[in-house]
């Protein structure tokens, strides 16, 4: 082969698709019109690419799709699974949204100092001092006349932006005053006696007392804020730990649940919540056990009762079983109903407004260590689970013999387990539970993926990672009614020293 | 057009996860993808495994297609790089005595000797020609054999081609040009197979 065959060797794969130049192309030809070695071996390369060509191929089979169909199902659900939104910028929001949760009047003055501020400047401001101030400098005078305007300009946005900062250490100041709501003047009943030098417990000291669901409307329900805002006068002072606890719970849009079951363990162990009385006692058949223990418990707790801390009054109190015609079941099974809240559905007006606002969501199981001080201490709560109709046995029992407290029953350590039996041998009853084991962190959880979701889907712009996401919140949603439903149906024995 | 509509309407519903709608979408290319892994692979089982991998692996990705390019090309593109990433992953694993040479044009060339009995061209063909074929074919390097498959057994054009391996026209050419050289030097002795 020579050095010519050797270089149209190189070029015949081309050639042969004619994907060479016009003139390379033309001087192939021309080659291969004189050389029968290319000739062959360009026969060659064509017989080789159409045996190539020909080679036999794979078809596809049944096994062969239904296996692959398999395979995408699996990896939609693992995609579905470990779909990780994809968070979008939200849309900056707006000041006033940034101030919400400030007291409305820190809201209002900072958008008055706002307006203020657009509207001022400082040229006219210092021109006005010459002929207020008496003996002011004519240089003065002259100096401020003669300012640029860009200085002018500074000085309006560096006093401007020094006023700013200025407003806004006042409002932080002011969030971290102590708690002293103003718009809740303290009642003529003392606020719950505190155990240590009138520290109100924080969230996380309080949680586990049973919900006053007599408070049914929704957070964010303006009638139920109205309701509030008129029985304002009489509520005990809001703490910080309430106000917290309060924005804690906004479930905004959270479907079928009307309200967290789960209210601040509040008082302490001293509370000198009246005795229940009913005022039109309900026949209660109780179990035969009962009898002796329940005279015996009685007293006990009256015995417990320290007479040194004063009585809180109760100007518009209604018995338990008013309240319990009013309210839900849930604010009587649970122990609630004499510091039940009014404002329930139908009772914005109505009445009783003895009711602490605590309505706060805490997960912390009751601590001990907050009644350490004084009084009568907490030792273990237990929450005896029945049916509808086993709860309202149980809740008259409880409510003739014992106080109420803190969404529970007090009993002394002594009648515990008479009281134990008691309830246990009710018809209706289902289980007990150490409080701390309860649902509330269960409730919690839910509430934190509820509104996880519900953030991931403001956020999430992709229908179906919107979709995805909207099916947990259901979930979520339907898991809370369900926990909301149990708790209805259970009570409360707190049980202490 | 409106095949074109439609296959965006398709892909559109992939990228919300609807497996029916990718069943339909690459219903087109299940065959052509079956056989570009068979081709680079040279295995009925292993490219039917493989084509399922590039498969899942579309799916999963589809979200981040962007259409910039056909859906072909995309298509194609994956399943070359898996081909690609099975091929290197299997020389590791089998421990093939591999070596690149240089032929006498200076083209590298790998050369390979695979054991015998695991060669499902022996298998599949009977035809001595087309047994010799396979065996050329596998023994070009990776990427001569890419380039093959992609144009005989795929039937892909020149242009197409260099948009599936992102590669210019011309170095496209001139990978096909050499990949036809290799196989025709390996075919050296069994050319008698081929001009009868």
């Amino acid at each position: 082969m020579n050095k010519a065959c050797s270089k149209i060797h190189k070029q015949l794969p081309l050639y042969m698709e004619k994907q060479l130049t016009p003139k390379q192309m033309a001087q192939v030809k021309t080659h291969l019109s004189a050389c029968k070695e290319c000739r062959k071996e360009l026969q060659l390369l064509k017989a080789i690419t159409q045996k190539t060509k020909k080679l036999n191929q794979l078809e596809i089979t049944d096994s062969f799709r239904a296996s692959l169909h398999e395979r995408l199902l699996a990896a939609r659900d693992e995609m579905a699974a470990n779909a990780v939104p994809t968070a979008q910028p939200v849309a900056k929001k707006p000041v006033t949204n940034t101030l919400r949760g400030l007291p409305p009047i820190a809201v209002e003055g900072f958008r008055r100092a706002i307006a203020w501020l657009r509207g001022w400047n400082i040229r006219n401001t210092l021109a006005s001092i010459p002929s207020s101030i008496a003996g002011f400098p004519n240089w003065a005078k002259d100096k401020i006349a003669n300012l640029p305007a860009w200085a002018h300009d500074w000085h309006t946005y560096g006093a401007a932006a020094a006023c700013v900062v200025m407003i806004g250490v006042a409002v932080i100041a002011f969030q971290n005053m102590p708690a002293q709501d103003s718009h809740n003047p303290a009642p003529d009943i003392a606020a719950p006696v505190l155990p240590q030098g009138g520290q109100q417990p924080t969230t996380t000291d309080s949680s586990f007392a049973a919900s006053s669901m007599d408070d049914t409307a929704t957070n964010g329900d303006a009638a139920q804020q109205e309701a509030q805002s008129d029985t304002g006068s009489t509520d005990a002072p809001q703490t910080d730990a309430e106000a917290l606890a309060e924005k804690q719970q906004a479930l905004p849009g959270l479907p079928g649940v009307t309200q967290n079951p789960f209210t601040l363990f509040q008082l302490p162990a001293n509370d000198v919540t009246p005795p229940v009385t009913p005022s039109t006692p309900q026949p209660v058949v109780l179990p035969p056990v009962l009898s002796q223990p329940v005279q015996e418990a009685s007293g006990n707790a009256s015995q417990k009762k320290a007479p040194a801390v004063p009585e809180p009054s109760y100007p518009d109190e209604v018995g338990p079983d008013t309240a319990a015609a009013d309210y839900p079941e849930s604010a009587v099974v649970t122990g609630s109903a004499p510091e039940a809240a009014p404002r329930s559905a139908g009772g914005s007006g109505g009445g009783a407004s003895n009711h602490r606002p605590s309505q706060i969501f805490s997960a912390a199981a009751p601590s001990a260590a907050m009644y350490s001080d004084s009084g009568p201490k907490i030792k273990h709560t237990t929450t005896f689970r029945f049916n509808a109709d086993g709860a309202a046995t149980a809740k008259n029992y409880l409510a003739q013999n014992f106080r109420q407290a803190n969404g529970g029953y007090i009993v002394s350590e002594s009648q515990y387990a008479s009281v134990s039996a008691a309830l246990s041998a009710i018809s209706g009853y289902q289980s007990q539970s150490d409080q701390t084991q309860d649902m509330t962190a269960e409730y919690q959880r839910n509430v934190n993926l509820y509104n996880t979701a519900d953030e991931n889907i403001r956020s999430m712009t992709d229908q179906a990672a919107i979709s995805a996401e909207e099916q947990k919140r259901q979930t979520y949603a339907s898991q809370l009614n369900a926990i909301d439903n149990a708790v209805n149906s259970r009570v409360i024995v707190i049980v202490s020293e | 057009m409106k095949h074109r509509d439609t296959e965006q309407e398709l892909v559109q519903k992939c990228k919300q996860q609807d497996v029916e709608a990718f069943e339909q979408l690459i219903t087109a290319y299940q065959k052509k993808v079956l056989n570009l892994a068979y081709g680079m692979l040279g295995n009925a089982a292993d490219a039917e495994d493989t084509a399922q991998e590039i498969f899942i692996k579309i799916f999963r990705s589809i979200g981040s297609f962007q259409e910039n390019s056909s859906l072909s090309t995309w298509i194609y593109r994956i399943s070359v790089n898996v081909c690609l990433d099975e091929l290197r992953k299997r020389k590791k694993r089998s421990g093939d005595i591999s070596m690149n040479q240089q032929n006498s044009d200076d083209e590298e060339y790998e050369l390979s000797l695979p054991d015998p009995s695991a060669s499902p061209y022996q298998q599949a063909q009977k035809n001595a020609a087309m047994e010799e074929l396979y065996k050329a074919i596998e023994q070009l390097s990776e990427e001569q054999r890419m380039a093959i498959v992609l144009r005989d057994l795929e039937g892909m054009s020149y242009d197409e081609i260099a948009a599936v391996t992102q590669s210019t026209l011309g170095t496209t050419k001139s990978r096909i040009n050499r990949a036809r050289l290799a196989l025709r030097k390996i075919l050296e002795d069994k050319k008698e197979l081929f001009l009868e």
